[in-house]
């Protein structure tokens, strides 16, 4: 069994994965590597990139659909994949999550499909016997 | 759910009634064909329809047009209109992308003299009509001219050429919604959307050239310069990045509001 992944699950009119792993940082990172795999993103190789995001959120699963926003958004307006991450979480002094991950990828060379938006429909993280998951839908 | 669960009104027209469930306010009102609905009762539309009709504030039935399929727990293709002050406003019900529109676009071409030129129309058009989720349309705005298309509407498209005063007549509200504030909308948002003027999109947006073949209305056909047997063009665009962008901040604030 995988420790950690992601795999394409049905849906009626837009898409969806399935995400898991051990810990709340690769599941985000699992997630961020699904939205690639799905839009079949190919970057220009031998270039890199580095940003740094940091997001905050009332819970964990608005802290995902922030994190994922934002890729998307980079990949939209930046032409820009990230498949490197170091995230961290903390408590902001709001009271909210944050999340603060060190990105790393390259400019996209194709991309078969753009997502428009990570969805909250039905998103719960949750543990299971694979650590923690969660689905995830996408609107395209 | 089953068809048996439904009272049919017409060929086209069905309801589900209030007896359904107990929780259900108002009836939902369903357009579609026999052969349709079988194949749409194999999603949760009609489930998430039924969820729909327990919302406060409703006014009349919720419709659910022919394109019904399962949406972010209203269905897609589904109708309903909420009051003040009991009324709710649903994120659900408005999905992801706000102020999508179609319309029709009537021509004085007549299909039997084009018809040898359909592969260069339907090449022009894929040319001249930018398409992809993300992809830029033919202008480039500053943040200042996109806000005076925010509040201004088609009026904008007017003053710079790109729309007619019969236009603005024959679109929902004249094309404007009275007090519409861009200050409401993030900069993010913004971003998103100021090189998409005159974009497509993508998803399920479209350009389809079709030919008349039957008319039911006379009348109403000759008064929307519908003719038999000519072209027409079906758009259905709109939201964009901006619209995505700005349907996300009120859907984080009800869902944090809701736990």
């Amino acid at each position: 069994m995988k420790v950690k992944g992601f795999e394409e699950i049905p849906h009626a009119a837009d898409w969806a994965m399935r995400v898991w792993a051990g810990d709340l940082a690769s599941l985000f990172a699992e997630a961020a590597q699904g939205i690639n795999k799905l839009a079949g993103v190919k970057v220009v190789e031998g270039v890199k990139t580095k940003r740094l995001s940091q997001t905050e959120a009332p819970d964990y699963e608005s802290l995902l659909v922030a994190f994922l926003s934002e890729l998307i958004f980079l990949i939209e307006q930046e032409n820009l994949a990230f498949s490197g991450f170091d995230i961290h979480f903390t408590k902001a002094v709001n009271g909210e999550y944050r999340i603060t991950a060190n990105l790393e990828g390259a400019p996209i060379q194709f991309i078969g499909k753009a997502i428009k938006a990570a969805t909250y429909h039905n998103l719960k993280i949750s543990k299971t016997d694979r650590g923690l998951e969660a689905e995830v839908v996408l609107d395209v | 759910m089953n068809i048996k669960d439904l009272i049919q009104i017409s060929d086209y027209e069905w309801e589900i009634p209030t007896s359904v469930r107990d929780d259900m306010r108002v009836p939902v009102r369903l357009f579609a064909s026999r052969e349709l609905l079988e194949q749409i009762i194999g999603d949760k539309s009609l489930d998430q329809a039924i969820n729909a009709a327990t919302l406060p504030g409703l006014v009349g039935r919720v419709i659910v047009m022919p394109d019904m399929h399962q949406g972010y727990g209203f269905p897609i293709g589904g109708v309903a209109a909420t009051e003040f002050p009991h009324g709710v406003v649903s994120p659900g019900a408005i999905g992801y992308d706000i102020n999508c529109g179609v319309r029709l676009l009537g021509s004085n071409i007549e299909f039997k003299s084009a018809h040898n030129e359909i592969n260069t129309l339907a090449t022009l058009l894929n040319k001249y009509c930018p398409s992809g989720v993300g992809k830029a349309g033919p202008l480039r705005l500053t943040l200042k001219e996109l806000d005076q298309v925010l509040r201004d509407g088609s009026r904008w498209a007017m003053k710079n050429g790109y729309a007619t005063e019969a236009d603005l007549s024959r679109t929902e509200e004249d094309g404007c919604l009275q007090g519409a504030n861009p200050d409401k909308i993030s900069e993010r948002a913004k971003e998103r959307g100021r090189a998409q003027i005159g974009s497509l999109g993508a998803g399920n947006h479209f350009i389809e050239v079709d030919v008349v073949e039957e008319l039911f209305d006379q009348n109403a056909a000759s008064a929307m310069g519908i003719h038999k047997g000519y072209l027409t063009v079906q758009i259905h665009c709109g939201s964009r990045g901006a619209g995505s962008g700005t349907r996300s901040a009120p859907i984080t604030f009800s869902s944090s509001k809701a736990r």
